[in-house]
């Protein structure tokens, strides 16, 4: 028998087995897929932050803020903490920092229902580490001087500007009409956007309820109104109408409760996630939609997003088989500048720097979740731990499946 | 995704995963593991466009395959899979000594396992699917030559590493091939 022969029947032979993936691979596929859009979503509140490129504090007239007295952020080039997980000092490379992290929680309610949230801790200055808080959203200014926060139930009433020095709420931002469910400043930190929703966004129905593997789960409703943008120094907030975008070739019912706007890297437009091709949906500050604009153009799912100088875009997982690796795109033209290893572009350190989830060489091949902060340096292929492992506990709900955002320091 | 598009893609895995997972333990050498990431990530991809897919198991085993290519070109740990069993016997071909089939079989696992993810592929898409040398170059986007001259050296490769084939039926090297109807009318590089 030819050698070519024997192979091809040696193929067809060994593909003729019983063997078949465990079961429960479509939702496994299903599942993975949503927890990297999601963290996509969750992230993109830090990058936006991290494409600041100079070192401002954050330009706020809050009364009695102390400002310039507070503690300042430590400026070493690199603090990496890689026993800590969850953080518990500083962790900061290049430009930005951590700081915050959250972990989600549920809660299921009588008759049905269930209501998601976010417990977050918050960078202490006076202590040099993350300190429980009470609030339902944090996010931190660039310069990690000022936190805008909302209390408890969402949707909230007034937007808090929180002192990180004092730990006081220098001042409310009443809201005269819908309540708000998430906030972001605008990259120079002179503004705020802050999605309004009729409802708690990350409330779960049980008359909305879906099957998620061999589970009954109660699913999500659509709430969003519109957004206010508000002026952190005067207190001044405009709201806008703008509920879901609707699109006739794609059905959305349900899909998701939270649909938060967040800041264009020039902080002239909002942008909202779009399941389908382009991915973004822009509207100007009048909730009129807009075109998108051509420096983001190749901005994906990745946290990273845009390098401070815009030359570069952090991309999207490229690891095959059991690979794990991230791409770098030329901001220009979309095209693959390098392949660096991480799992998840996070955050630009600097522009040759990127805060991504990396693995440890085993570990990510038992759970691709036990994953660790690094930095990588994409053109000396340096990779510097900076925390320590995940836990690998899938779903979330557990306080060691933590969650990073990243500032500007 | 909505709904009625997951519950097609559900569908869709329940069907044919079997198959599709049977091609990716051919193209991780026997590796059970590795298999199941290469499918998982190309269902992933394939998830992403299913409402743009017309033909999703054409669409899955393409990914497969240039995943596999994919990660030979890696600058980042690049690596052979290596195992230490054979996959899972299975049942004799119709009308085949199964004793000699299961022997051939694992001498055969063991043999792809010491080739490249590249030479794997190659021999997958050349004697698995069948693919005429010209297709095969277009899956893996490279010249008809390189899958011309790579097959050649899969081939004795597998000679070379597993001696124990003679036994099982391989002619001795130099004995003349026979020429295939597809060498006649494929594309020179």
């Amino acid at each position: 028998m030819k050698v070519e022969e024997l192979v091809r029947r040696s193929l067809h032979h060994m593909a003729e087995s019983d063997a078949r993936p465990d079961p429960g691979l479509a939702g496994r596929v299903l599942r993975t897929r949503r927890r990297r859009r999601a963290r996509g979503v969750t992230g993109a509140v830090a990058a936006v932050a991290a494409v600041v490129a100079v070192a401002v504090a954050v330009p706020l007239a809050v009364p009695g803020s102390g400002g310039g007295e507070s503690a300042a952020v430590p400026q070493d080039d690199v603090i990496g903490r890689p026993g800590e997980s969850p953080p518990r000092g500083l962790i900061a490379a290049g430009d930005v920092a951590l700081a915050s992290w959250y972990t989600n929680e549920t809660e299921d309610l009588p008759g049905g229902d269930a209501v998601g949230g976010r417990k977050w801790r918050l960078y202490d200055p006076d202590t040099g580490r993350y300190e429980d808080t009470d609030w339902a959203w944090i996010d931190v200014a660039p310069g990690m001087r000022t936190a805008a926060v909302l209390e408890d139930d969402l949707p909230a009433r007034r937007i808090g500007l929180l002192d990180l020095a004092s730990g006081e709420v220098e001042r409310w931002i009443p809201l005269d009409g819908e309540g708000v469910g998430s906030l972001e400043f605008s990259p120079d930190g002179e503004r705020l956007v802050a999605t309004a929703y009729s409802h708690n966004p990350d409330r779960r129905f049980k008359d909305a309820s879906y099957w998620l593997n061999d589970d009954k789960v109660p699913g999500a409703k659509r709430s969003r109104t519109g957004f206010y943008v508000a002026d952190a120094d005067s207190g001044d907030a405009a709201y806008t109408e703008l509920p879901y975008a609707d699109d006739p070739d794609h059905g959305m019912e349900g899909m998701n409760g939270r649909e938060d706007l967040n800041w264009s890297s020039d902080g002239e437009l909002l942008w909202e996630h779009w399941a389908f091709e382009p991915g973004r949906l822009y509207y100007d500050l009048s909730g009129e939609k807009a075109e998108r604009p051509a420096r983001e153009k190749h901005v994906s799912y990745a946290e990273a997003g845009l390098s401070p100088d815009g030359r570069l875009v952090g991309g999207e997982f490229a690891g095959e088989g059991d690979e794990i690796a991230s791409e770098v795109l030329d901001a220009r033209t979309g095209e693959r500048v390098a392949k660096v290893p991480g799992q998840q572009l996070l955050a630009w350190a600097d522009d040759e720097r990127l805060i991504a989830w990396g693995c440890d060489p085993g570990v990510c091949q038992e759970n691709e979740y036990k994953n660790r902060l690094v930095l990588i340096g994409f053109d000396d292929d340096e990779v510097i731990p900076l925390s320590g492992n995940r836990a690998g506990n899938g779903d979330g709900g557990d306080a060691r499946r933590w969650v990073p955002e990243f500032t500007e320091r | 995704m909505d709904a009625a598009s997951e519950a097609g893609f559900h569908e869709f895995v329940e069907s044919r995963s079997g198959v599709l997972f049977r091609t990716a333990l051919l193209l991780s050498g026997g590796d059970r593991g590795a298999a199941e990431d290469l499918l998982q990530n190309a269902l992933i991809k394939t998830a992403g466009r299913w409402q743009r897919i017309d033909e999703p198991e054409a669409y899955v085993r393409q990914v497969l395959y240039r995943q596999q290519i994919s990660r030979w070109r890696l600058r980042w740990r690049s690596r052979e899979q290596v195992v230490a069993e054979p996959p899972e016997p299975g049942r004799a071909a119709a009308g085949g000594d199964p004793v000699h089939d299961a022997e051939l079989r694992i001498v055969m696992a063991r043999a792809l396992r010491r080739l490249t993810m590249r030479q794997r592929t190659m021999l997958v898409l050349r004697y698995y699917e069948d693919l005429p040398e010209a297709e095969v170059a277009a899956v893996l986007g490279c010249s008809v030559g390189t899958v011309r001259s790579t097959t050649r050296r899969s081939l004795d490769k597998l000679r070379a590493v597993s001696p124990e084939l003679a036994s099982l039926g391989l002619d001795p090297p130099g004995t003349p091939e026979p020429v295939r109807e597809e060498q006649l009318t494929e594309v020179k590089p």
